[in-house]
């Protein structure tokens, strides 16, 4: 059976000032396992929220991912890892407490990275979740 | 950090790492190696597997000058098993006293199958032959899942292509991709995740625009990072595959 695709979207959406135009999709469920795209302060339609506020994207980025997981027929609760990429180790404490908001009692396994840089300048914070539907 | 069992799939030992010893050398850095390999042995035994399942890792450290010391550690520790590898140079990691995190993918019921396996001493890395002793395969086919190596501007035969051309180094990364994946009996349209590597912004728009099209027919979520360096200081991009056969 082939994957199941959702939110299938053009980059031109978000990357609106470089000549980047392609085929991409938000999530892919493949059996019982559901894969998202990094998660940002991007909304699923394609507005920006929290420019120079890590705690505020990373806030949009876990409301994105409910979102998408409950699309895909998954729930919060399936989240088994969670990697986060901030850009400056001072985001760690806002966007981690946001985090832990959003997740509970969940207990995901986790990676934290701080990187160069994401995608654009103005993304602080990224977020990428796995997800396995119980059997 | 804890260990999360997917039922009937990988198990994921994410963010392995320890701030002891402290300080900021490359003993330090194989020291908290066999820490991180020890907690890594332990969480695998502890869920009733071992090394043999672990399919991929993601090794990641703070500065490139700890990479020999801490990729001689894990080719000890791992002999034999012949994972797939990332390696990355990130400029911090969860824990500020860190120097090496470690990321791991194991299915349960190992060995797995292992395609193209090499020795990292007679593989060159970027232009460099590499000084650690450590195997390694391209891709591992565990089941349905198929984990691959991150790919570069190296060819398959080990030849660095695309010096300071990050776009030509991905179309060399891609043909890769479609190659171990055909090996392994999958193709693009079983991929379920893709992220995308670059030591310089400036890099994202001639990298993605050759990755991203291959996607056209079945689009992936795609995770895209500005890391400090990737193995060698030539490597400009990086592209790690993940896919299910379906």
């Amino acid at each position: 059976m082939a994957h199941q695709r959702f939110r299938r979207f053009n980059t031109g959406l978000f990357y609106k000032d470089q000549d980047i135009k392609n085929e991409m999709c938000m999530a892919v469920r493949a059996g019982n396992l559901v894969f998202l795209r990094g998660q940002t302060g991007f909304t699923l339609d394609g507005g920006f929220t929290g420019v120079g506020d890590a705690a505020a994207q990373a806030d949009q980025a876990m409301r994105n991912v409910k979102v998408l997981l409950e699309e895909a027929g998954a729930k919060m609760e399936h989240i088994c890892k969670i990697t986060t990429y901030i850009t400056d180790r001072a985001f760690r404490e806002p966007v981690y407490q946001v985090i832990g908001r959003h997740l509970g009692d969940i207990a995901p396994v986790g990676t934290g990275l701080i990187v160069s840089g994401l995608a654009l300048p103005e993304m602080l914070v990224e977020i990428d979740v796995d997800a396995v539907i119980p059997a | 950090m804890r260990a999360a069992l997917a039922s009937g799939g990988a198990l994921l030992l994410g963010g392995i790492s320890t701030g002891e010893p402290r300080g900021h050398t490359p003993e330090a850095a194989a020291a908290q190696a066999e820490a991180v390999f020890d907690m890594l042995e332990a969480r695998l035994a502890s869920s009733g597997g071992g090394l043999g399942d672990v399919c991929k890792i993601t090794m990641q450290i703070t500065d490139r000058a700890f990479r020999q010391a801490v990729y001689a550690v894990m080719g000890r520790r791992l002999l034999g098993v012949r994972p797939v590898s990332t390696g990355l140079i990130v400029n911090g990691l969860d824990d500020p006293h860190a120097l090496f995190q470690l990321d791991a993918w194991a299915v349960p019921g190992g060995p797995h199958e292992r395609l193209r396996p090499y020795r990292s001493t007679s593989m060159p890395y970027g232009r460099e032959h590499q000084p650690f002793v450590a195997e390694f395969c391209m891709a591992v086919k565990a089941g349905r899942d198929v984990f691959l190596r991150g790919q570069t501007g190296m060819t398959l035969d080990g030849v660095f292509q695309g010096t300071g051309d990050p776009g030509a180094q991905a179309r060399v990364a891609m043909a890769n991709v479609e190659a171990l994946l055909a090996e392994a009996g999958a193709g693009l349209a079983d991929v379920v995740h893709a992220t995308v590597y670059v030591t310089d912004r400036a890099w994202f728009a001639p990298v993605l625009r050759t990755v991203v099209p291959r996607f056209a027919s079945c689009p992936v979520p795609l995770t895209a990072l500005v890391v400090k360096g990737l193995a060698a200081p030539e490597i400009l991009m990086e592209v790690d595959v993940r896919a299910r056969v379906g």
